[in-house]
């Protein structure tokens, strides 16, 4: 028995440590080393670390798009990723002074990073690439204008990332990013009333989960739900709302709100558009619209509720994904935009100069002219070609008058993860996507050999195939042929240039402030929107009021007020040149 | 007589060369690092070098009680610590008990099964825990669905969002999570026990109750006031994860406990150099609780602990 | 001096009194109440990950599985690096227990040495280092200066000298008799042959509970590898599950259908939820350790004390 037992313990050491011996043979892992010599040599095989904040992938490259960039460039690339393994990843990686040889981050760590030097000056190396040369005014400018302090001559340490090619005023999505959509069924079944402003809105939504308490299968249909794990520095369901009527907070800032004409509130002022929202859910759950779980729900479960269409009022364009299908569309079945007359809606415009996150090269970078290489590619047409709209002949194919559409396979190959042919690299279509998940120019940018956007679902043939008879009868109802149509027609959406730079960092007493005044205002909406009448309603208010100011609040809107002018006037400038 | 002498403490510092490669890990993993302390005292956010960061001092430490709104909060935060930890203590024997009473069971197929599935709940994630908590409690959920369909009520009860009986609720998860695994070491110290012990007892005709309260149970109390005292020294260490899935803004007060509040405030972009403060204040404490409830232990059982 | 090896019989020799027969009953069914709420959530999870995800998803999944597939997990199985992965997973695990049970018990052991010099000074060096930390950044540069970054070591290293397993079979220890070892001694056994012969096979239960802690402990841990390695062919087991788990949670919260066609809509709901794929995870990763938790539970559920002794 002890004979056999030791026996055992031995051959599972044996094996442990045989294993461990091939593992760790196997980790040479290091990168061949770089070869300074240019890009005319053949290339050693290079694997360089990129840090990506917009990745949610931690790992080699997999799939098509590696192979691609493996097959042109020998390059392999090793994605970093902090949303995966935290933010401790940037923080002790920027610690050792070695972020990686190319990362994407947003503009506050560029900051950070110019100033501990962190990040390579490349300003005398983006003329040499013909692709980059292109943009390299709009580089120049961004840096330019970015942080004096920093970076007194603008020197090139940043490429803004999603940059487009429009213009600063513009807006190309055919719907805002947050308006009111309602299901279509359950809104021509109650009359398609004319809704007139919020309370309408509240009549509508009252009579239809009156008539539809149900859903098809059964379960509940609530007017309303709400969330927790999304809420910023205030109610994220409210903040949204916000923006029907035309005011937003800006980045960097977190006490204030915004509109298109320059007029700066506090998000406490009693006659605020925040304080509306908050009473229109009040209102609504007074009525018994809102879903009672929202408070501990997470988003988990909402999207559940919404492949179920158990919710009625949808305030993200994205959202109507979870619910609508092509076939429910015949069926004219499905969210969709159903204008309130009364609305103001305020949208950031195409990302003119970009997004807020930036392309970097470390300062400790093992190859930089590799790495500018492969960037140059990164906006090349063939290079947005892969990266936008997938792989030719597979995913998407040219039409006899020189435009794209998608194939069949091309239609569901992300959603469906459809394997590539070995040609291509193999692998799940979407599992082989390039992980760094963030383009230098926007995919609403124009293909120079279609002349029409690189995003897929603006191509002519794409829009022409998503009609159905639910947009049909929208179009006939509404004259116009989208959302975003609509809304300018009758003006109500105002399109702000989007202002890509920083405002200014924040000091850690701030940063502090900010994250307290953040759970104060969040948890008291919360109770606000459920109280119980609207004495509790305003009395929550006030002490809120009364609590914030004694944690420091008036020292946040000063500051944030002075941003929101600084944001203005950039806008204002940008509008001048755009003309 | 000096022969003798010098061989004794040659031994004693023998056995102690054996254990030195492993001081010196410890050294290097656990106390070389403190180094990082400094950060505390500095208004410190990477990449920015220590040396271009400004000294601050003891702020950091200030700012958690610089006015009355703070300190309210502190001390709520302090009162859900002191609840939740409390309970915990006041239950610690729980895994004791459920040890010597899995050992009563006869058969032993079933008794490794109930050991066994017992220890399931501590492989569940918090996360994923609160997904089947929500799918037992929310408004549509088994719970209420149940309490409806019998008649005793006539609305659903928002059990996650109540701000009573969190102490207790987040009580009775931690123990369904990690009683059958706590248990195990116990389950371990019994089979430990001097079997001669147990033939005495028989011979002298005890009851399965007496031989549990005079040898049982004496024999277990050693591991279990180590567990307690560690358990003390650990007071304001709730872990964070647990309240995080639960929290929600109408629990948040009762809720909160001191990891989960410094989280909180983490995550709001506040400074690494909070966390850290935040940090040194908790192993001070602990480490003061600790020699303090070993003292104690000295002083009413005759031994100390560590 | 004689240890006897108790076997269960001895349960049926004692007396049973009325009460004896009430504490039974009272005991089989307080167990079984709570074995049941430790198995039904189990249960549930695991029918949820074989039903038919739109049903799961909707809440309909409580006692029977309806739709069955296996298509969750052969998802899983195909998650690139994942037997890659799983051997590092298993190599660290067997390793890392191996030498975290031979540190515990040597070192445990030395800590119950009256005679081990200033041994009340280091053994509190050691417990203290249990409720203090440096913080992640100091801790990463340490790592990183002593080439531990991207190296396997750096998973083992760390949790060799594990306190809270010390203290579990120092206080094991101190309940063997003294005698045992003065014995060793005068029969002219060193210490250590001590230590190896005649004392480990003693605490064999204290050894596998901490062997089974720290196996558990170092299969589920991914924490050291989130900053320390970034070396793809060290990623851990566990590593690549939370990510898994992860990119569903991001993609759901974004799915921005930016390359997705016009019939792609359709297939959005069918797409697993985050929570079931969180379930699944949780299966894929439960699974190995129940399989070899057998193996350690006979060292202490038994009742039959192992390694006799007889004087």
């Amino acid at each position: 028995m002890k004979i056999r037992r030791v026996l055992k313990k031995s051959v599972v050491l044996v094996t442990s440590l045989c294993m461990v011996a091939s593992v760790l043979a196997g980790c040479g892992g290091k990168a061949t080393k770089k070869d300074n010599a240019s890009s005319t040599a053949i290339k050693e095989p290079l694997k360089i670390d990129v840090l990506s904040k917009a990745a949610n992938f931690q790992g080699e490259q997999p799939g098509w798009f590696g192979d691609v960039v493996k097959k042109k460039f020998n390059l392999t690339l090793n994605i970093l990723s902090p949303q995966v393994s935290g933010d401790s990843l940037y923080k002790t990686r920027a610690a050792a002074g070695n972020l990686g040889d190319l990362v994407v981050i947003d503009n506050s760590q560029l900051k950070d990073c110019i100033a501990s030097g962190l990040v390579l000056d490349i300003s005398k190396m983006i003329n040499d690439y013909p692709n980059l040369k292109k943009y390299n005014e709009q580089f120049k400018y961004f840096n330019a204008n970015f942080d004096k302090k920093v970076n007194p001559d603008g020197l090139i340490y940043g490429l803004p990332t999603n940059m487009t090619d429009t213009s600063p005023t513009s807006y190309s999505q055919t719907g805002p990013y947050s308006s009111p959509l309602l299901p279509w069924d359950l809104y021509t079944g109650v009359g398609s009333p004319k809704i007139d402003n919020m309370d309408g809105l509240l009549t509508t939504l009252k009579s239809m989960q009156d008539k539809y308490p149900t859903t098809p299968d059964g379960k509940k249909f609530t007017a309303i739900t709400l969330w927790k794990d999304w809420d910023g520095n205030t109610m994220e369901n409210a903040r949204w709302l916000s923006g029907w009527y035309g005011y937003e907070t800006p980045d960097e800032t977190s006490s204030v709100m915004l509109n298109a004409e320059g007029n700066v509130q506090p998000i406490t002022d009693d006659n605020g558009i925040y304080r509306k929202m908050l009473k229109f859910f009040f209102d609504a759950n007074k009525m018994g619209l809102v879903d009672p779980d929202s408070a501990s729900q997470d988003w988990n479960t909402v999207s559940a509720k919404l492949t179920n269409r158990q919710v009625g009022l949808l305030w993200y364009s994205w959202q109507t994904g979870f619910y609508n299908t092509m076939e429910k569309g015949q069926k004219k079945l499905g969210h969709i935009s159903v204008p309130i007359t009364d609305l103001n809606i305020i949208q950031k415009g195409d990302s003119y100069y970009g997004d807020g996150n930036v392309f970097a090269i470390g300062s400790k970078a093992k190859d930089p002219k590799r790495i500018m290489e492969f960037l140059d590619w990164y906006v090349s047409p063939e290079g947005m070609r892969y990266l936008v709209d997938g792989i030719d002949k597979f995913t998407y194919t040219a039409q006899p008058d020189g435009k794209l559409k998608y194939t069949d396979k091309g239609q569901t190959a992300f959603t469906e993860n459809l394997p590539v042919p070995a040609e291509y690299g193999g692998g799940g279509y979407k599992d082989g996507q390039s992980a760094i998940n963030s383009l230098l120019m926007s995919d609403f940018s124009k293909d120079p050999s279609t002349g029409e956007f690189y995003n897929p679902n603006y191509w002519n043939s794409t829009i022409e195939a998503n009609k159905t008879a639910l947009t049909n009868e929208w179009t006939q109802k509404y004259q116009a042929k989208d959302a975003v149509d609509y809304y300018t027609k009758n003006n109500m959406i105002k399109i702000v240039p989007a202002i890509n730079t920083s405002l200014g960092s924040d000091s850690s007493d701030i940063k502090t402030k900010r994250s307290q005044s953040k759970q104060l205002v969040v948890d008291t909406s919360w109770k606000m929107v459920f109280a119980k009448n609207e004495s509790e309603f305003n009395q929550l208010w006030e002490s809120m009021k009364t609590a914030l100011e004694g944690q420091g609040w008036n020292d946040l809107v000063t500051l944030d007020t002075e941003r929101c002018k600084a944001l203005v006037k950039l806008r204002s400038e940008a509008s001048a040149n755009a003309k | 007589m000096e022969l003798f002498v010098n061989k004794k403490k040659f031994e004693s510092v023998k056995k102690f060369l054996y254990i030195l490669p492993f001081m010196v890990l410890l050294g290097v993993f656990a106390y070389y690092p403190l180094y990082g302390w400094i950060y505390a005292f500095y208004d410190y956010t990477p990449p920015i070098p220590l040396a271009k960061s400004q000294f601050v001092g003891l702020m950091w430490f200030h700012s958690m009680f610089e006015n009355q709104i703070k300190i309210n909060q502190l001390l709520q935060v302090l009162k859900n610590t002191f609840a939740m930890s409390g309970i915990a203590i006041l239950f610690s024997w729980l895994p004791m008990i459920f040890a010597i009473f899995l050992n009563e069971i006869k058969s032993l197929r079933y008794r490794k099964f109930v050991q066994t599935v017992t220890t399931l709940p501590n492989f569940v994630s918090w996360v994923l825990v609160y997904s089947l908590a929500y799918g037992l409690f929310s408004s549509q959920g088994m719970f209420n669905s149940l309490l409806q369909q019998l008649g005793l009520s006539s609305s659903p009860i928002l059990f996650l969002q109540s701000s009573k009986h969190v102490y207790l609720s987040m009580w009775l998860w931690l123990t369904w999570k990690s009683l059958g695994w706590a248990a195990i070491m116990y389950i371990a110290a019994i089979t430990g026990i001097d079997g001669s012990l147990y033939e005495a007892a028989q011979v002298d005709g005890a009851t399965r109750m007496q031989v549990i309260r005079h040898i049982t149970i004496p024999s277990l109390l050693p591991t279990y006031f180590v567990l307690l005292m560690l358990g003390i020294a650990s007071f304001l260490n709730n872990g964070m994860e647990q309240y995080f899935v639960f929290q929600n803004a109408f629990n948040k007060n009762t809720i909160q406990v001191l990891d989960l509040y410094g989280y909180n405030l983490a995550m709001g972009g506040g400074s690494y150099s909070i966390a850290t403060a935040i940090s040194m204040l908790k192993s001070l404490v602990s480490i003061i609780l600790l020699f303090s409830v070993n003292g104690l232990s000295k002083l009413v059982r005759g031994e100390s602990i560590v | 001096m004689s240890i006897h090896v108790v076997s269960s019989k001895r349960k049926k020799k004692m007396k049973l009194g009325i009460s004896d027969k009430l504490i039974s009953a009272l005991t089989y069914i307080i167990f079984g109440v709570f074995t049941l709420i430790c198995i039904y959530p189990f249960y549930y999870i695991l029918i949820n990950t074989i039903s038919a995800n739109d049903l799961s998803a909707h809440g309909d999944i409580i006692f029977i599985p309806k739709g069955i597939h296996f298509q969750n997990y052969l998802d899983v199985v195909k998650i690139p690096g994942l037997w890659d992965a799983a051997k590092i997973s298993i190599g660290r695990t067997v390793i890392g227990t191996f030498l975290t049970v031979g540190a515990s018990a040597f070192l445990g052991f030395m800590f119950a040495q009256q005679d081990l010099w200033l041994r009340k000074f280091w053994y509190r060096y050691t417990i203290i280092t249990m409720y203090f930390s440096a913080g992640i950044i100091p801790w990463y540069l340490t790592m990183r200066n002593m080439n531990l970054t991207n190296n396997f070591l750096a998973y083992i290293l760390p949790t060799v000298v594990s306190p809270f397993f010390i203290i579990l079979v120092k206080t094991f220890i101190e309940s063997v008799p003294r005698e045992l070892q003065e014995a060793a001694e005068i029969d002219g056994a060193g210490i250590i042959t001590f230590f190896l012969k005649v004392l480990l096979p003693i605490i064999k239960p204290i050894l596998a509970t901490v062997a089974i802690f720290a196996a558990v402990a170092q299969w589920n841990s991914f924490q050291d590898t989130l900053l320390l390695v970034t070396d793809s062919k060290l990623y851990s087991l566990q590593f690549i599950l939370f990510q898994y788990v992860n990119q569903a949670s991001s993609l759901s919260s974004m799915i921005n259908l930016q390359n997705s066609g016009s019939t792609a809509l359709q297939t959005i709901t069918k797409m697993q939820t985050p929570t079931s794929i969180r379930m699944t995870v949780t299966i894929v990763v439960v699974a190995p350790i129940m399989l070899i938790y057998p193996f350690f539970q006979r060292f202490f559920v038994d009742g039959i004390m192992i390694g006799a002794v007889k004087g």
